[in-house]
């Protein structure tokens, strides 16, 4: 084992996967995998663990293959071979030793980004596959101790960062008083009922991202959009439940989105820039509740923007002259095929767009997603690591600004910019149209 | 040698018929079941564009981004999976049998297209345990079985090419063939190399949630 190596396993202790592996017995461990494989699996799985025919195409898709020098057991099969692969065959012999394994591997190496899908003759789904993996230490009770922290404070305050209903609400206060010194007649209006759209955001908004609310606001105001804020439970729509593997909480989170959009009796949710937040309310969450598709319509942030653009709700005074480039988030892209509307939206308002290679459904993912930024400091050295393929990525474009329209995607990109010494900045889409659109200096607009 | 030969041509014949259609019937009968008592959710987001869409995509050479990568594997893969189905169904010797007992038959290969086939598709196995064997990913993932399913391949293609060229030897290369082949279509239910049907089902699921749900190419 070289150096690199046996340092990045001394940081691998994390508390809250050890603490409960001292406690597991095998029949436990036993009864729970069997409990999941009969009750909450089914041909799917099967079917796909039938299906691989182990011929590794989809080794090249994954960056921390591609980043860890090939080593095959970072591969998306090879993830498999190490977790499910092992209990399928041997459920009587795995041990505490194995699950601590299998929940290293898929909570911190894979970033469920399904980029592998793409690359597989028969669409096998790994990101599944580790979700059910991830499900498997939920219920033993062996998650790592910051994502559980996390799904903690869904749990008690159906938000992710223990934000209190008095926080959240004076939060929007202060950002309206902000903004009103550049738009005097600017309201962030809460619990307006009836209005066209409820707007809503993640925890990390409130906690120290405020002004993107401010932004928001500047451009609802200007678009003259009719909208709210929900001041109770709802207003975070994130979820890192879905990630470590609690669809308890997931369920009761999408549902809480859902019930605080039906009582102020808005016609559609809009939602900021977040890729894993759409993916539980719009593809995840809703199906755990039995809901084919969203009860009420839920468009992402990017779809809002374009929207704005070709209605021509709001217009480019001057565009953005560094030169740019964008990074796909994988669950609006991969999972929603918002690409081409994103680049739209860059075109309109950049001067100097340079696309990444490779791009759109292809791109790599930031090695944040998927709750594996939120696993937290034990784990960091290794993201980085994982990230070699996006910092060189990044780096080759050769732009001085990068553009992502999702909150792990730009933490995780920030972080490699730092640690890669790459001299760019990031940006949310909402900098860069707050930047360039008209904005009349008294503008009102129908959020009064 | 003759009573062998009778019992690869009827009991075992059947037997390997009766292994791969029921086999085959009653895991898709299955995985429908299945699927229908444990995840039915699963029917309601199927989308026929989609599918089609991305099956278009995945089942020309080159059509899909990984076979535009993989330029050697794709060209083996196509040459192997196309001479694999047309060789037992097309060859003349195939359907003159067919023929002799059930008096139906069709079209049929002729000149060196057979030979050219075969040759392929024993080609694209060497070529797929040479990959298995080198690539550290892909031995890392490999079981003995995987090892063993090319080489269930070339038994029967090798043997047929074999028989069908009156080679020295051939009465045991043609009573090889049969039983080498009987037992590739016999082992295709209990083996990876289900995936000739299951992979359908996977890819079915996979394009219609990327088409419909998610908006975006899988290909």
């Amino acid at each position: 084992m070289n150096q690199q190596a046996q340092i990045t396993d001394k940081y691998e202790l994390d508390r809250g996967i050890e603490n409960h592996l001292e406690h597991l017995k095998p029949e436990t461990i036993r009864a729970e995998i069997d409990a999941v494989f009969r009750s909450e699996t089914g041909s799917r799985l099967k079917a796909y663990m039938k299906t691989c025919v182990h011929c590794g195409l989809c080794s090249d898709a994954c960056h921390f293959f591609l980043s860890f020098d090939r080593d095959p057991r970072y591969s998306p099969a090879g993830k498999i071979r190490q977790t499910l692969w092992e209990f399928m065959k041997n459920i009587r012999h795995i041990t505490a030793d194995h699950i601590r394994k299998a929940a290293i591997i898929a909570y911190t190496e894979c970033n469920l980004c399904r980029r592998c899908v793409l690359y597989c003759p028969f669409g096998i789904d790994t990101a599944y596959m580790m979700g059910v993996v991830r499900r498997i230490c939920h219920r033993l009770g062996v998650t790592p101790l910051y994502l559980q922290d996390t799904a903690h404070s869904h749990s008690a305050f159906m938000n992710q960062m223990w934000v209190k209903e008095d926080e959240w609400i004076d939060t929007i206060h202060w950002q309206e008083d902000d903004a009103r010194d550049e738009m005097p007649g600017l309201r962030i209006p809460l619990e307006k009922q009836g209005a066209d759209i409820m707007y809503s955001v993640i925890a990390p908004e409130p906690r120290f991202q405020a002004d993107l609310i401010y932004k928001a606001a500047i451009l609802m105001t200007v678009a003259g959009v009719n909208w709210t804020l929900p001041a109770t439970p709802g207003w975070d729509n994130s979820d890192m439940a879905m990630y470590s593997g609690d669809d308890e909480i997931m369920g009761r989170i999408t549902r809480t989105h859902f019930e605080a959009a039906e009582r102020l009796n808005v016609k559609k949710i809009v939602m900021g820039e977040c890729g894993h937040a759409f993916r539980s309310v719009y593809d995840t969450g809703n199906r755990w509740l039995g809901w084919t598709f969203p009860p009420i319509p839920v468009i992402h942030a990017i779809e809002f923007y374009y929207d704005l653009l070709v209605s021509g709700k709001i217009t480019i005074r001057e565009k953005f002259k560094d030169p740019v480039t964008f990074h796909d988030p994988c669950n609006i892209v991969r999972g929603r095929g918002l690409h081409e509307k994103a680049r739209y939206i860059i075109h309109m308002a950049c001067e100097n767009f340079i696309e990444m290679t490779p791009n759109r459904e292809h791109n790599f993912c930031c090695g944040a997603g998927g709750g594996v930024i939120n696993c937290g400091p034990p784990f960091k050295n290794k993201r980085m690591q994982a990230s070699r393929v996006k910092a060189d990525q990044i780096r080759k474009t050769g732009a001085k600004v990068v553009i992502t329209p999702c909150h792990n995607c730009h933490s995780g990109i920030d972080d490699i910019l730092h640690h890669y010494k790459i001299p760019m900045t990031i940006k949310f889409m909402v900098d860069i149209l707050t930047l360039t659109m008209n904005k009349p200096v008294n503008g009102t607009g129908d959020g009064l | 040698m003759h009573n062998l030969y009778i019992l690869a041509t009827g009991p075992l014949l059947y037997l390997s018929f009766a292994l791969f259609f029921g086999g085959m019937f009653i895991q898709i009968l299955f995985l429908v079941i299945e699927t229908y008592r444990k995840e039915r959710f699963m029917f309601s987001f199927l989308s026929l564009s989609s599918v089609l869409m991305s099956v278009a995509h995945w089942l020309f050479p080159f059509g899909s981004t990984v076979m535009r990568r993989e330029k050697t594997l794709t060209l083996m893969g196509f040459g192997f999976h196309i001479g694999l189905f047309i060789l037992p169904v097309f060859l003349f010797d195939h359907v003159l049998l067919i023929y002799e007992s059930w008096g139906v038959y069709w079209l049929t290969l002729s000149g060196m297209v057979p030979d050219v086939l075969s040759v392929f598709v024993l080609s694209a196995c060497v070529y797929f345990l040479f990959r298995r064997s080198t690539k550290p990913e892909i031995r890392y993932i490999s079981t003995p079985i995987d090892y063993l399913i090319p080489l269930l391949v070339i038994f029967p293609v090798a043997t047929g090419l074999w028989a069908s060229h009156r080679l020295p030897g051939y009465p045991i290369a043609h009573i090889t063939h049969i039983l080498s082949g009987e037992l590739l279509l016999s082992a295709i239910p209990f083996t990876r190399l289900s995936h000739m049907v299951l992979g359908f089902f996977t890819r079915v699921y996979t394009s219609s949630e990327f088409g419909r749900t998610r908006a975006a190419h899988d290909w």
